[in-house]
């Protein structure tokens, strides 16, 4: 099935044209490291007994084998239009169409990890709370006051539905809690 | 004898204030249904000690409320922000989420609402019809049928993912290696856990999901900006959406063959301990793709691809009440947790438990189905505010999700380590989707994988080491292999004979 | 809320007490539950809490510290100050074995404070209702290795099964993996499996009903009619198996809280209120004091120690 397919055009989405497939979609990496952690696999299952090393053993022989198609079809050799007729090994059908830049994509990771490390150091009713004030502003620019109101809303949520209603202590940060790390 | 019981239960919720406990249980259920990370089972663990002062029935009540809402909130998300709201509304995303960008959210909410209610009801009529026979279930389907439901769930993965087998397969590979991380179901050898002490019980199952498509979803959501019905849904009047709701309610019954095969499924797989409503809806979505005529519309906003999963997903609350009254035991994590309160208030769950205990487990079977279909009342009343999620800009939803659902996260167990675990999957989650690995397929792969490995050793030591002959010998598992092949050969069948077709329209054009 | 209020108060009366008025307790009782809401573990905590309540005179509440089969509970209580505030509920001989066997549980058994023995259940051999086997001596002369059913190969009955099948000289192959007690016994029912060695209390339920019949209690006394005993069959040290629920809190608690712990337990077990629930759920109360549980752990573990090879 290609995307030219007229007869599908009324049903599907009325999406933006197609953007072209990123070269770092297409490159032959994400299915260099499967293959490598299929090896990993394969080598850290011999370690254990004989019913617990076949299953992963079955599995890690599995993903090696496909690891090497999704490998192969990446190079460009001869056979790779057929590769993708049967097995869809081609990117006609992007679930993400649009190619951030990778600063944008770091920036965005680290907002996440910020979101992590705040509500680990801080305790989650001031680390949630404040990690959407701060990414509300600083990473949407928006106005204070709906960063603020953003905030608000999710300490109200979780202050009122865990701590009141159910009676649940949300954990209190490294900071604030006694036994620090050991609390996880 | 069990309609009079359910008449006499129906009655007593009815009456004064056992109504305010089902509908304060709906209102949490939709509330931790509708964010992801939560979902019935945190809710029904945080109400534990709070039932503990209750009167047995009316924390039935509650209870039931719980389970009966949980699902169809969760597939408000999904609808709206491609966020399984719960677990089992994964499948929902496939066709909701297009919908929705559409501009057709209400459509969705709609189908999804009568279809959970309807669900919910057929569910129900079905755990009573079978009730006399739920010994009989319940002792059909052992380590063998265990087994050979997984092998059909994953041979559902790799038809289901149309277009994409290769990278499907390989997420599929990636599941299965995740269930095999911990302490081994079999021998009790721990396996790649590093050293962790967190990972002996395996890789937690909602941390997964939540990380892999509530926070991926939001990292995804936040790189594209704008809103999510952004692309053309703007120009669209609201009037057109609220219609568009009870277009969508009208819709399942237009689909009711979809419904009926939902339903069926879910009830189905409900009734299995261990496999739940995740697989329950994605078997019911792969299996109304696989026998349409059109299957090319899925996964584009067809509607049946709404009403399958979300019928399947309230049907397997009834389900999983097979077992419970056969035997006492749980069908689902939230009926494990139902049976828990029972114990609290002194009741030891056994098989006898629907001769001595009959009021209660009505009870819970009235409270479970009025919730499905108050639920999606209450749901169909606030549509019209719930779409303008899809309004709202991307820049204030991401974080509030975010730090939402990893509340919610930690919430479940108490472990920070599962709010790191989930951030993590996260991070993976968001990768697959930029390099064009479907998610689903590692997330089924891993809650089957635990059963089917161990049902295949206990089949292999069961059977002296025959398990073919001893497979082949039992009616539910000969089926089910039955099943299996036509999963397998229906669309190789169907791609062979539209080919002919095409050979022979086309020779006979020229 | 309201506990963290009280908690809040209490904290500020102590400082302002100082420490010298401060009698033992004076703030809620934190109870660790090592396990997840709703099972076993939980079910006890939360119905023994608000008994000890009575005599403490303070809020004893139950926590859900589940995780790494269940030795992330026992870490936590380990870790917390000995001040009788935090305490916890301990699964033995499920630990005892784990520590036997050289795992690391992440804290010493030996080291914990033991403060009393709850409950303990008693094993018993069964088979299908219908079956022909009726003792032991029938399940051995099968004339093939007898199939068990069991959840996990570290749970206390599978090592139970092995041991007292090894010690009765009958051949087993131990089938492993079911995902709770119910299923496994559900399982013979089936007919997959020959029997299940599983808690008294739990077979009951099926024995009732008739889907389950028991061959053999591993117990010194009758406990069911016409049942017979492993000791009577000539092997007394089977009836040393069972399943312990213990409650002990971090090393070096000092010797009057121990005690006012204890004498709340205990008054607890004998009221009406516990008597009750425990005859509506067949748990087996065996209430021991901190010294009679402390003895029973050092038995327990040379008990298993002797076993170790069997079970690696």
């Amino acid at each position: 099935m290609t995307q030219t397919d007229p007869s599908l055009q009324p049903t599907s989405i009325p999406e933006a044209v197609p953007e072209a497939v990123p070269a770092s979609v297409r490159s032959v990496w994400p299915a260099l490291l499967l293959l490598l952690l299929a090896i990993a696999v394969l080598v850290v299952a011999q370690g254990y007994s004989e019913i617990s090393a076949r299953f992963p053993t079955m599995v890690a022989a599995t993903l090696a084998v496909l690891a090497s198609i999704d490998l192969y079809s990446r190079t460009g050799l001869p056979g790779g239009a057929a590769l993708d007729a049967f097995w869809g090994s081609g990117f006609t059908r992007r679930e993400m169409t649009h190619a951030p830049t990778i600063r944008q994509e770091a920036a965005l990771f680290a907002w996440i990890a910020t979101a992590f490390g705040a509500m680990t150091l801080l305790g989650i009713l001031v680390g949630a709370p404040l990690f959407t004030t701060a990414y509300v502003w600083l990473q949407s620019r928006r106005a204070l006051r709906t960063a603020v109101g953003a905030g608000g809303i999710v300490f109200l949520f979780e202050y009122g539905v865990f701590e009141q209603a159910l009676n649940y202590e949300l954990y209190r940060g490294i900071i604030f809690s006694a036994d620090g790390l050991a609390g996880w | 004898m069990g309609f009079d019981a359910l008449l006499s239960a129906a009655a007593e919720v009815a009456s004064g204030g056992s109504f305010l406990y089902l509908l304060a249980g709906i209102l949490l259920g939709l509330c931790f249904g509708v964010i992801p990370g939560l979902g019935g089972t945190t809710a029904l663990a945080l109400l534990i000690p709070v039932t503990f002062g209750m009167d047995k029935l009316d924390a039935m009540y509650l209870a039931g409320g719980v389970m009966g809402a949980t699902s169809f909130g969760g597939s408000i998300t999904a609808i709206l922000l491609n966020t399984p709201g719960t677990a089992p509304n994964a499948a929902t995303t496939f066709d909701g989420y297009p919908l929705a960008r559409q501009g057709k959210g209400g459509l969705a909410i709609g189908a999804a609402a009568c279809a959970s209610a309807m669900g919910g009801v057929i569910g129900l009529f079905t755990l009573i019809l079978f009730i006399p026979l739920a010994k009989e279930i319940v002792l059909s389907f052992g380590p063998a049928e265990f087994f050979l439901l997984t092998v059909l769930g994953l041979t559902a993965i790799a038809v289901s993912v149309r277009g994409k087998l290769l990278r499907g397969l390989i997420a599929g590979c990636l599941g299965l290696m995740l269930a095999f991380v911990g302490s081994d179901a079999i021998t009790g050898d721990l396996r790649f856990t590093g050293g962790v002490n967190y990972l002996w019980d395996g890789i937690p199952l909602v941390p997964t999901l939540t990380g892999m498509f509530a926070i991926s979803q939001m990292m995804e959501l936040a790189l594209k900006g704008g809103s999510v019905a952004d692309k053309n849904g703007e120009v669209r009047a609201e009037r057109i959406e609220i219609s568009g709701v009870w277009d969508g309610v009208l819709s399942v019954f237009k689909n009711w063959t979809v419904l009926l095969r939902g339903s069926f499924i879910g009830t189905v797989i409900g009734a299995i301990p261990g496999l739940g409503g995740t697989v329950a809806s994605f078997l019911a979505y792969s299996s109304v793709v696989q026998t349409a005529k059109d299957p090319e519309t899925y996964g584009k906003g067809n509607i049946r691809g709404v009403i399958a999963p979300e019928s399947a997903n309230n049907a397997k609350d009834g389900g999983s009440l097979i077992p419970t009254v056969a035997f006492g035991i749980p069908g689902s994590a939230e009926t494990a947790l139902f049976l828990g309160i029972l114990v609290l208030h002194g009741i030891d769950p056994g098989p006898s438990i629907l001769l001595y205990h009959e009021r209660e487990i009505y009870g819970l079977i009235v409270a479970i189905t009025g919730a499905a279909v108050g639920a999606s009342l209450i749901g169909l009343l606030l549509s019209r505010f719930l779409v303008l999620i899809t309004r709202v800009d991307v820049g204030i939803v991401v974080p509030v999700v975010v730090a939402v659902s990893l509340t919610g996260v930690y919430v479940l167990d108490g472990r920070m380590a599962d709010v790191l675990l989930t951030v993590v999957m996260g991070v993976i989650g968001y990768l697959m989707i930029r390099f064009d690995y479907p998610r689903l397929t590692l997330v089924i792969a891993l809650v089957l994988g635990e059963t089917a490995e161990k049902s295949f050793h206990q089949v292999q030591l069961i059977s002296d080491g025959h398990a073919l002959e001893f497979m082949m010998a039992r009616p539910v598992s000969m089926l089910l292999i039955v099943a299996t092949l036509l999963t397998f050969l229906l669309p190789i069948g169907r791609k062979m004979l539209e080919g002919a077709r095409r050979r022979r329209a086309t020779t006979g054009g020229l | 809320m309201n506990v963290s209020i009280k908690a809040g108060v209490a904290a500020l009366a102590i400082a302002l007490a100082g420490p010298a008025l401060a009698e033992y307790p004076e703030k809620p009782v934190t109870f660790v539950v090592p396990y997840g809401a709703g099972g076993g573990f939980d079910t006890i905590a939360r119905t023994f809490a608000p008994e000890v309540e009575k005599t403490l005179g303070q809020t004893v509440v139950p926590e859900n510290i589940k995780g790494a089969s269940g030795t992330r509970g026992g870490q936590a209580v380990a870790r917390a100050k000995p001040d009788g505030y935090t305490i916890g509920i301990y699964n033995i001989p499920g630990l005892t074995v784990a520590e036997t066997l050289g795992r690391d549980i992440g804290f010493s058994l030996n080291e914990v404070t033991w403060i009393a023995n709850l409950a303990e259940s008693k094993y018993a051999v069964a088979v299908k209702g219908d079956s022909e086997i009726n003792s032991l001596e029938d399940l051995c002369a099968l004339g093939h290795p007898i199939k068990l059913s069991d959840t996990g190969k570290d749970s206390t009955s599978s090592i139970t099964a092995v041991i007292a099948f090894d010690i009765l000289g009958c051949e087993i192959v131990n089938i492993t993996g079911y995902g709770g007690s119910n299923d496994t016994m559900i399982a013979v029912m089936r007919g997959e499996v020959d029997a299940t060695l599983k808690p008294i209390t739990s077979l009951a339920k099926y024995t009732e009903t008739g889907d389950l019949k028991l061959i053999a209690t591993l117990t010194d006394e009758t406990v069911v009619e016409g049942v017979q005993t492993t000791s009577e069959l000539g092997h007394p040290e089977l009836a040393k198996f069972g399943l312990n629920r213990v409650v002990g809190g971090p090393p070096n608690m000092p010797a009057d809280v121990v005690a006012k712990l204890a004498e709340a337990f205990r008054n607890a077990a004998e009221s009406d209120e516990i008597k009750t629930w425990a005859d509506g759920t067949g748990t087996e109360l065996r209430y021991l004091n901190a010294e009679d549980t402390k003895a029973m752990m050092g038995d327990l573990s040379k008990f298993y120690l002797q076993f170790k090879d069997k079970l690696q």
